[in-house]
């Protein structure tokens, strides 16, 4: 029995890739498209006194060479077979991780690391309460106060105080 | 001539109990998180370096030098005893160590190993010393088609061997120097690429992107691929620790294996790009290869064990030999090391062999003092660090990611470089997931703005003729090694893809021509 296409490892690979490699390319473009469509004296690639000499050259490698990786993917033994793991985890870890630089303002250095701390513990697979309750009140306690206290480095607040 | 007053300077940096006290407290932390699987030496500097801006030169320069040469270290105490690397560099150590623990040797592993490591670092702290004082006089003379040729080899080296794709390591190379073109352009003045945000115009912070790269993405890492608890690691406490301890006749007819590794060790960490983990498996199998006992190697063998250790400890030194003449990373922990100086108005470089002697002079007899203490303390660390390595991820890992959100903020006291970190965190686990090196982009990002000045100084002196590349005899002489690299980098990567191996078969043999 065939197997669907969506489970080979290596067809999911070499999509990923190209999704890379297209992703790529268009960082490149959009860099050339700044650097192409501003006025001299910055957007004058050509000129090598103008600021925008160095980045036209380097976005310019940068395309080709995205055009050269998406090519190559394709190649019969092209070897882009990506490895499955626990991606949806990792997901959720970053949402946290990007919740709580986004939210530390408002919120608090406070808030923000009792909360984080012991959630990314639970993404790890920890299940104990009290494990839990410890991390959210130690490790912050400890550092915050080894920052501000001893380097001096005070954080946000936020709504707490 | 002999200036005393640098001698004086470096002599004054070694004796303050403050530095010392630093250098301490590097190494103590260093061995204790190289000791932890999965807390890289890199992200052990990285996260830490933010603390040392807010203290003096002297003392915050040693304490990272203590973390790096202690996490080198530590890396090999569970890579001996649970058969789980602390450090990538203790991959190689793991495989005559922990069948020595499992012979119920891992006493005469463990001293081994820090015998071997305190040697190599030693020999080549020598030869970066010896190394470093006639090469930082010819860089002295460099102009800037020299530099910009150097950063171009350098970038070539570090985009072709950090990875297994030499597309990959090149594409990552551009994006790191794409990413250092963003704020005002060194020449000009002019704004690139900050979208009208004040927060971008002295660039991407540099330490919240290490710090993001290295310890967030390796954070997401773990929890993609959580490390797995083999047969093995479970039944380790059950191996009997101890035994003997190691003879010094045993030590002693190893001296023509440590010195041969430490050698390699030297050479490879030297080459901006070859890190420590990469050392290690080369001094290995050259050990290997030249052993009289090969069949030994992998089942307990005492001069596998010192070759993997001396060779991935003489990297140390040896990546410090290009940060401090050229300014160039040796590896990624030197790529951290630039930035942590940076940050304390220090340019690692022939500028900084002109403008702070005494520091550097300094700096080497730390590095010579630091082994003597890296044997104190890792006679302490094999008696008392063996239950470190049983610290659960599930408390570790959430420590850190704390560690890392005060450490970025604390660079700038800035929420916007909590958002620089997250974003490297990302991309470095999207890097790392899908196979590109995370290295060349890092000194790509660090290279770029001096081999921007260095290029376009160069084509401005020369009216834009590319003739003042090879019109010099400095250059010249570069140009042709920028040659040699790129064909046998070039050469590798097709002979890997299997491209020339392609082109070969398809020709006649002269046999068949006739």
């Amino acid at each position: 029995m065939r197997k669907p296409l969506t489970n080979s490892p290596l067809l999911i690979g070499k999509l990923l890739s190209s999704l890379l490699a297209f992703g790529i390319v268009a960082i490149g473009v959009s860099f050339l498209r700044i650097v192409h469509g501003t006025p001299p004296p910055y957007g004058a690639p050509g000129d090598i006194g103008s600021a925008a000499f160095f980045p036209g050259l380097v976005a310019l490698l940068v395309t080709g060479l995205g055009v050269v990786m998406l090519l190559a993917t394709w190649r019969a033994n092209a070897n882009v077979v990506f490895e499955r793991g626990r991606t949806g985890v990792a997901l959720i870890a970053f949402i946290l991780m990007l919740a709580m630089a986004l939210l530390i303002n408002v919120a608090g250095i406070w808030l923000v690391s009792m909360l984080a701390v012991p959630l990314l513990a639970v993404c790890f697979g920890e299940r104990r309460w009290y494990v839990l309750l410890a991390l959210a009140v130690i490790p912050p306690t400890v550092v915050i106060h080894l920052f501000e206290g001893v380097m001096g480095i005070y954080f946000p607040r936020g709504m707490l105080l | 001539m002999i200036d005393f007053s640098v001698l004086q300077q470096g002599l004054a940096m070694l004796a303050s109990p403050w530095t010392f006290l630093a250098l301490s407290a590097g190494l103590a932390g260093g061995i204790l998180i190289g000791a932890l699987p999965g807390l890289t030496a890199t992200m052990a500097v990285a996260v830490l370096a933010p603390f040392t801006f807010f203290m003096d030169a002297t003392i915050g320069i040693p304490f990272l030098l203590g973390i790096y040469k202690g996490a080198i270290y530590g890396g090999s105490i569970p890579a001996i005893l649970v058969n789980t690397p602390g450090t990538a560099a203790a991959a190689a150590t793991a495989k005559d160590g922990y069948a020595l623990t499992q012979q119920g040797k891992s006493r005469k592993a463990l001293e081994l190993s820090l015998y071997s490591s305190v040697a190599a670092d030693f020999l080549a702290t020598l030869v970066l010393i010896v190394v470093a004082i006639p090469l930082a006089s010819i860089a002295i003379r460099f102009g800037s088609p020299e530099f910009a040729l150097l950063y171009l080899i350098a970038l070539t080296m570090i985009a072709t061997v950090s990875g297994e794709s030499f597309l990959k390591g090149m594409i990552a190379a551009g994006l790191g120097l794409m990413v250092a073109c963003v704020g005002l352009d060194p020449m000009t003045g002019y704004q690139r690429f900050t979208f009208g945000s004040t927060d971008l115009l002295a660039g991407v912070s540099l330490i919240p992107l290490l710090i993001g790269m290295f310890a967030l993405s390796e954070i997401l890492m773990q929890l993609t691929h959580p490390p797995s608890h083999s047969v093995e690691n479970s039944h380790a406490g059950a191996v009997e620790h101890g035994g003997e301890p190691l003879r010094w006749a045993e030590f002693w007819a190893l001296r023509p294996t440590i010195i041969r590794s430490t050698t390699l060790g030297a050479f490879l960490g030297s080459l901006p790009g070859l890190g420590a983990e990469i050392a290690c498996w080369i001094a290995y199998g050259v050990a290997r290869g030249r052993s009289r006992e090969p069949e030994k190697f992998g089942n307990g063998s005492l001069e596998g064990l010192a070759a993997a250790e001396s060779g991935n400890n003489a990297v140390v030194p040896a990546a410090l030999i290009p940060m401090t003449i050229f300014g160039i990373p040796g590896d990624t922990i030197t790529a951290v090391l630039i930035g942590a100086l940076m940050a304390q108005g220090m340019m690692p470089g022939p500028l900084m062999i002109q403008q702070n002697p005494g520091f550097l002079f300094g700096m080497f007899l730390v590095l010579l003092v630091t082994n003597v203490l890296l044997l104190g303390f890792g006679l302490l660390a094999i008696r008392w660090l063996k239950q470190v390595t049983r610290i659960p991820p599930t408390v570790l890992y959430p420590c850190v990611m704390l560690l890392c959100l005060c450490g970025a903020y604390a660079v700038n006291s800035s929420s916007f470089d909590l958002l620089v970190l997250v974003a490297g965190g990302g991309l470095g686990y999207v890097m790392r997931r899908t196979g590109f090196p995370v290295a060349p982009l890092i000194i790509g990002l660090l290279l770029g703005p001096g081999f921007e000045s260095a290029l376009r100084q160069s084509l401005v002196f020369s009216n834009g003729s590319l003739a003042i590349f090879w019109s010099r005899p400095g250059s010249l002489i570069l140009l042709v090694l920028l040659a040699l690299v790129i064909v046998v980098m070039a050469w590798r990567g097709l002979t890997t893809a299997g491209i020339i191996k392609k082109r070969f078969k398809r020709l006649p043999s002269p046999s068949q021509k006739h």
